[in-house]
Formats: structure tokens, sequence, C-alpha cells
């Protein structure tokens, strides 16, 4: 049985299915009511499990005694989860045979919690990776079968890196669960050392402090790409920036003047300046910085807040 | 990696809201390197704080590194029990204790790391003599006792003079600034030489305690950027 949700999991899900795996059943969060209708659109995960002719459950509550009768029916070997967006319950970690297993898209112990690729851009790690590991009661404290690393490059985003793990998961789930039901690999308990945590960006987190020097503010704006998106406030109104490009600066102004150049918005931080390739003013479309900037018909002392 | 950060900030609970600690803690995570614990026993330091209850409490709530600083007239015999209820490191001041050693032993023996703790301007003689037995020098910015103190500059020649040394004898002591330690007191302590950085009242302020850490994780992250450490 596979758990998951987003389009980061439908890899891991798409790889198991091309495998000699027997997928029995696939388990996706209740349908998003989503856009100006109000209609209910279906999940990436939910689609690519109906492609495939395979039973989709969206259990609202993991709790209730149904759903559990539901797992145990299927009578499944193992169950393993790729971004399925609920915590679940002690109780249904014993219904498989051999457990759940769980692709994390950090380097455990770095980076428990929901927002690991986030995270790792915003503190402008080099390397990150995924890890296999055995679901426990704790958060993301279960020991590890399997891991692989990979660079981070300083182009990518939380979308970028994102799918770059998400492809790299699906084949090391493929092999990892062949090699622990067969026996061949065993679960290593989590260093003790090293621990850290990375929960669910909060909208304070990636609010743009423009007294930063323009690395670090890069790194945030890239690490919230796309959700929730680094913001700021242009005459009181909010403003996400979606990506800019660290640019030399030549005379310093205070952080957060603002400069039209010719095809360019730019940004002084505290160190440095950032180019504005991509944001949205609040209720407003994305638009390409220098688009945006010949709409803000700029001023003496308009400046990002 | 987060977690091999060379300058690491460690909060102090001490005037966190005990009633609520495991979501004090945790709404810090993940700008926080471990955490501070001061233990007071109205012996030492004319105040008393909280015993191993509420080691075992910030434990439940996470697994980064838990520093345990006794202030306390006996440390020797309370040090197991820190441990047990999940401290890592574990320092206690030498003047309090007949046998220096013993207490190291001690507390080295039960699991955790052992760390003397100097007080403003105080002797240097026991850190000196044990340093190779230390994994943390704790070097205090304030006067022992209460939450809330400014930070005490002629602390630092200290500092300099513990960094000195731990660089002399290849220690891989950390040295820990504990006292006072705020937005406009990082750059002093990081440059006498403290790699990690106690701060109580700078983070669990009663108003934000995220919003603190953050721009304290964020000032020390520009300071490590810019090779003071």
């Amino acid at each position: 049985v596979f758990f998951g949700t987003p389009a980061w999991a439908v890899p891991s899900l798409e790889a198991l299915l091309v495998s000699d795996v027997d997928v029995v059943g696939v388990v996706t969060n209740p349908d998003r009511v989503a856009g100006r209708g109000l209609r209910s659109t279906d999940g990436p995960v939910k689609l690519a499990a109906r492609r495939a002719g395979i039973e989709v459950l969206q259990p609202d509550k993991l709790r209730d005694g149904g759903f559990q009768g539901r797992l145990a029916s299927l009578a499944p070997d193992i169950a393993c989860v790729v971004a399925y967006g609920k915590i679940l319950p002690p109780a249904l970690l014993g219904v498989p045979r051999l457990g759940f297993v769980n692709a994390h898209f950090s380097l455990l112990p770095a980076y428990r919690g929901a927002a690991p690729v986030q995270w790792a851009l915003i503190n402008g790690d080099p390397i990150t990776g995924i890890s296999i590991m055995i679901l426990s009661e704790g958060m993301d404290e279960g020991p590890v079968l399997a891991a692989e690393p990979m660079n981070i490059l300083p182009s990518d985003s939380a979308t970028t890196l994102g799918d770059r793990l998400a492809a790299v998961a699906g084949g090391l789930l493929v092999r990892t669960i062949k090699g622990y039901a067969q026996g061949v690999l065993v679960a290593k308990p989590q260093p003790v050392h090293g621990v850290s945590y990375a929960p669910k960006l909060r909208a304070d987190d990636v609010r743009i402090d423009w007294s930063q020097s323009a690395l670090m503010i890069r790194n945030l704006i890239r690490g919230a790409n796309p959700e929730p998106g680094a913001w700021t406030t242009f005459r009181g109104k909010r403003m996400k920036v979606l990506e800019a490009e660290v640019v030399q600066e030549r005379d310093p102004a205070p952080s957060g003047h603002l400069e039209l150049g010719s095809g360019s918005l730019k940004v002084t931080c505290g160190d440095g300046a950032l180019m504005i390739v991509t944001a949205q003013m609040q209720g407003k479309r994305p638009l390409s910085g220098s688009d945006l900037g010949r709409g803000m018909h700029l001023g003496e002392g308009d400046r990002l807040e | 990696m987060a977690s091999h950060r060379n300058l690491q900030l460690s909060p102090s609970i001490l005037t966190a809201d005990f009633g609520r600690i495991e979501d004090e803690v945790r709404a810090v995570l993940p700008y926080v390197d471990g955490f501070h614990l001061d233990v007071m026993d109205g012996h030492y330091v004319e105040n008393l704080t909280f015993g191993p209850t509420m080691v075992e409490a910030v434990r439940r709530s996470c697994d980064l590194p838990l520093h345990v600083h006794l202030m306390i007239t006996d440390p020797g015999r309370y040090a197991k029990r820190f441990v047990e209820a999940g401290a890592d490191r574990i320092s206690f001041h030498p003047e309090v204790v007949q046998d220096v050693a013993e207490v190291i032993r001690t507390i080295r023996e039960a699991g955790a790391g052992a760390g003397i703790a100097v007080v403003p301007e105080g002797s240097l003689a026991a850190t000196e003599a044990h340093l190779d037995e230390l994994e943390v020098v704790l070097m205090m910015t304030v006067r022992p006792g209460f939450g809330g103190q400014g930070f005490l500059q002629e602390a630092l020649p200290n500092v300099v003079r513990i960094k000195k040394l731990v660089q002399e004898r290849r220690s891989s002591a950390d040295i820990e600034i504990d006292g006072g330690v705020k937005l406009p007191t990082l750059e002093a302590a990081v440059k006498a030489g403290g790699n990690i950085l106690v701060s109580g009242s700078g983070i669990f302020d009663g108003v934000d305690a995220r919003a603190a850490a953050r721009k304290l994780r964020r000032r020390l992250s520009e300071l490590e950027g810019m090779g003071a450490a």
C-alpha cells in the first residue's frame, strides 16, 4: 500500500508500479477544493493511481477504526509513505507485516519535520539527500534503511531540488523495500548527534529582512519558492519575491532601496544587492522584476520593508 | 549542514513559560542547536529553579543536545540524575567542590560530557588543570543567579584567554558564553572566542520566542559568513 499526496510522491508511486512490487492500494489526502468555481481537484497521486487502475482510499480521519479495518483487509506486506501530509496514528503502524517505510527528503537525523527541502535551502547547505526509514511513533525518528546524498545547486529552488529528490526517491524506495523484505538490509538507529528540525514554514519565517546579506535573502527566497513564498511589503502591500539573483552593488544605498535599471529591478540589501527576477504583488499575477518595476512608478523614498 | 554550524545558538529556558515548556521548545527548534538549563539550589545562588523533571520535559520535546548548568553546592551528588533525565552535558562551578577531578569523572561515568563554569573575572586555574577532560568551558558573562541581567564586558578577557588555551592545547572543547547575550552583544561574544551562545531573555522574551531566535540565528549566520568564527 502506498501513502502519498503531492507531485513529489508521484515518481515513487510510479517506480513501485513499474517494479515487480504489487501495489494493492493507494491512500491519499481528500481532494482539495480549488479555483473560482470551488471545484474539487484530484491530487497528483490520485490521478497517477487512477491511471494505473489501482484502488484509491481518501480517509478524512486515520484514527477511526473503519480505515484501520479497510487497510487490514488489503493484507499489505508493507506500506510506503512519501509526503502523505498526515501524521499516522501508532495503531496503524502495526497493520502491514513489515511496517511502514518512509522516504524523507533529507539526510537524517538532519531536518526532521515537514519542510526538509525548504530549510536546507534557507540555511544555504551544499548537500542534502533522501533517507528511507522505518516509521516509528516519534517524528522522523525511526531507524534508517538507506540514504542517498544529493548536491544542492546554487540555482536550485525548493521546486527544482524537490523534483530531483523525488525522482531519486522512487528508485531508492523500490531497491530498499526489496532489500528489507529479503532481510538483506538492516535498519540502523539514527545517530544521536546531528539532529536538526525542519518544521512547516510559517509566514514570519519567510518575511524578508533587507538588512541581511543578499546571499542569505536569496537563500530564503529559493527555499520558500513556490510555497509559502518569501515576502516583503511595498507601500504597505504584501509582495512575494519568487526569484532573485545576487548582483554587485557599486554605490551602497539604504537596505530595501529600489532601483529600476534598464530591464531590471534592483534592491539594496545589508551586504550586496538582489535583482528581482519574478515577484507578485498581493492579489496580482507574478511579473518579471522589470515589468513590476515599471508599474510601480517609483518615487523618492520608495522602498521594500 | 544545519547540524554542523560553527556558531551555535542555545536558548536558556530560565525565562520560558514552564507551564507550556514543550510548546516553548518546539517553537524555536528550526533556529537553535541545543538548549541550556540552569539549575539553582538556593544555596550556591540565592534563587531556585527546577530539577531533573524539567530536563525530562525538554528531552521529550526534542533530541537536540541539552546542557545542564548546575549552580548548586553539591554537583557531584546530583549529576547522574540529570544525565538520566536526558542531559548530554553537565557544567558545574569548581569553587564549590572539594575534588574537581572527581566531579568530572562522576559526570563522564554517568555518560555525559563535563564542563567547568567560570564566573566573570573568576579563576581559570581549574579549567587549565582539567581542560583535557572537558567537552565545554562555560564562560559566564553575568553573575550567576538570575535571568535578564546585562552582559558584562569585563568577563571577555577571560574568554580570550580560554580561547587561546583551547587552541594551544588543541582541545576540542566548546567555549559557551552565558549571560546577557542579545543581538547587540552577540558580536563581542563571538569575537572574544565563544562558539556556543546562550541566550535566555534574548529569546524567551514573553513576546515571540521564535522571532527572537530567528533574528539571533540570522545574525550568527552573518558573523559566520564574515569569518568571525
